[in-house]
């Protein structure tokens, strides 16, 4: 079903009410903690694992115990690096009259679960206006940050990106979001709802504003779903915990009114799948994800984001069906089409856009 | 207004013996505001705001770290932790973590 260790996934679902897989009754041997370890490394994982540690629920010897505390520290110490870059970067584009707000790691950290230790990041990401962009990339870079990848072309961040990559002079990334997914869905998101249904997180005495909840729900399930080819087992983890917070039908109206439910669905089945949780939790949007049924123009969709054939080219190809307005897809078009020359691709990347476009075509 | 109610009394001006000064109030003491932490396994995982790298408090400093969820005095540190933590307290407030409480 899934390529992660069963004591991977047990210890993904850990303290979830609806959690079904057991943990490791005795320490690991050798061979299933240094794979336990490669995973919580590449999942980030190395919070769930403390706390199942700290509350006696996961054997160790003493040598994984030193190992796990080791992994802790380290993601912990990143933690509040990344924090104090997410604090200076606000102050920076407040101080010009903008106004981010604050997503994923950092902001699903402090309001969704228990302790924010259990939920380690490894970058900042920060959302925008559109027209907010140009001034917050302008800001960031004058304070050191350069950009990971140039623009195509002059007004492409702010018009079809879905954001902008920075590194900044500690070596931190920070991304800059206009939208929160790549490709199709991330055209779906109504980019105003977002900024209107923003509430607050106090951090280290400052205010910043992040997501609403059923908008950090639906954050999540994009991300989970469409983020990288194989869904990272924190983020269905987030999925699930946020769920299991009382999510209630309301996402499921928003969801539709951006057309993405088949989304959510497959993020909530799929974590309950893979966390092995119990169906009958979660509640009435658990039901309704599994009774879900994904139409072939949404499955179409949804497959260009999985699997080997995923590509940016092939991404941002098949998002011109949902870029608003011909005048807006004859831009979009002329801007993937003749990029600046400095951010050419090569001739084999489009070949490969198109070839996995032509395996799903436009439904 | 009667002559005498403005009239200067005669003789040296005797001043009357100050009282003791009231006994100022001990110190209470908080987590600085803007300091970000974590618990970790092994203590806490602190950053204060002035540029410097993160610490981690272990034994009695990541105690006393947690026993200032709510502000409290040396007295009341060292009632709640058995013994006197003042060098700790100094400690945490050499390193920026910890401030007076309003």
């Amino acid at each position: 079903m899934t390529g992660h260790s069963p004591a991977a996934r047990s210890l993904t679902s850990y303290g979830l009410a609806a959690a079904t897989l057991p943990p490791p009754s005795q320490a690991l041997d050798e061979r299933a903690w240094r794979r336990l370890m490669d995973e919580v490394g590449h999942q980030r994982l190395s919070g769930l694992l403390a706390w199942a540690i700290g509350d006696r629920c996961l054997p160790t010897t003493d040598e994984q115990l030193a190992e796990a505390v080791d992994a802790h520290h380290d993601a912990c110490v990143l933690a509040v690096l990344l924090e104090r870059e997410l604090l200076e970067a606000t102050a920076r584009l407040r101080h010009v009259g903008l106004a981010p707000v604050v997503l994923k790691g950092p902001a699903v950290a402090h309001t969704a679960y228990p302790d924010p230790a259990i939920r380690p990041f490894a970058d900042v990401d920060l959302l925008l206006p559109a027209e907010q962009m140009d001034t917050a990339v302008a800001v960031l870079t004058a304070a050191g940050g350069i950009r990971r990848y140039p623009e195509p072309r002059p007004g492409y961040d702010r018009r079809f990106g879905k954001g902008v990559s920075l590194r900044m002079p500690s070596g931190a990334e920070l991304d800059l979001h206009r939208t929160l997914a790549p490709g199709y869905f991330g055209f779906r998101v109504d980019l105003p709802h977002l900024f209107a249904t923003t509430t607050t997180l106090d951090l280290a005495g400052c205010r910043l504003r992040v997501l609403g909840p059923t908008e950090r729900l639906l954050h999540a399930c994009l991300h989970a779903v469409l983020g990288d080819r194989e869904p990272r087992l924190l983020a269905l983890r987030d999925v699930a915990q946020l769920v299991s917070a009382g999510a209630a039908l309301p996402v499921v109206h928003q969801a539709r009114a951006w057309c993405i439910e088949s989304v959510v669905a497959e993020a909530i089945t799929t974590s309950w799948q893979i966390l092995g949780l119990r169906p009958d939790a979660g509640g009435d949007i658990v039901a309704w994800a599994h009774s879900y049924r994904c139409g072939r123009r949404q499955r179409r969709h949804l497959d260009r984001y999985h699997g080997p054939q995923r590509s940016s080219a092939s991404l941002s190809i098949g998002a011109l069906g949902a870029v608003p307005g011909w005048t807006g897809k004859l831009a979009y078009g002329l801007d993937l089409a003749f990029p600046r020359r400095s951010v050419r691709p090569p001739l084999e990347r489009w070949r490969r856009g198109v070839r996995s476009l032509l395996a799903h075509p436009r439904p | 207004m009667s002559p005498a109610a403005c009239t200067r009394p005669r003789g040296p001006a005797v001043t009357p013996p100050e009282p003791p000064p009231p006994e100022a109030p001990p110190a209470r003491w908080q987590r600085r505001t803007s300091v970000l932490w974590r618990h970790t396994l092994g203590g806490v995982v602190a950053l204060a705001p002035t540029p410097a790298d993160p610490c981690l408090l272990r034994g009695e400093a990541g105690k006393v770290w947690d026993l200032l969820a709510t502000a409290g005095t040396a007295d009341e540190l060292e009632e709640a932790g058995g013994h006197d933590l003042g060098p700790v307290l100094d400690h945490l407030l050499e390193l920026g973590m910890v401030e007076p409480a309003p």
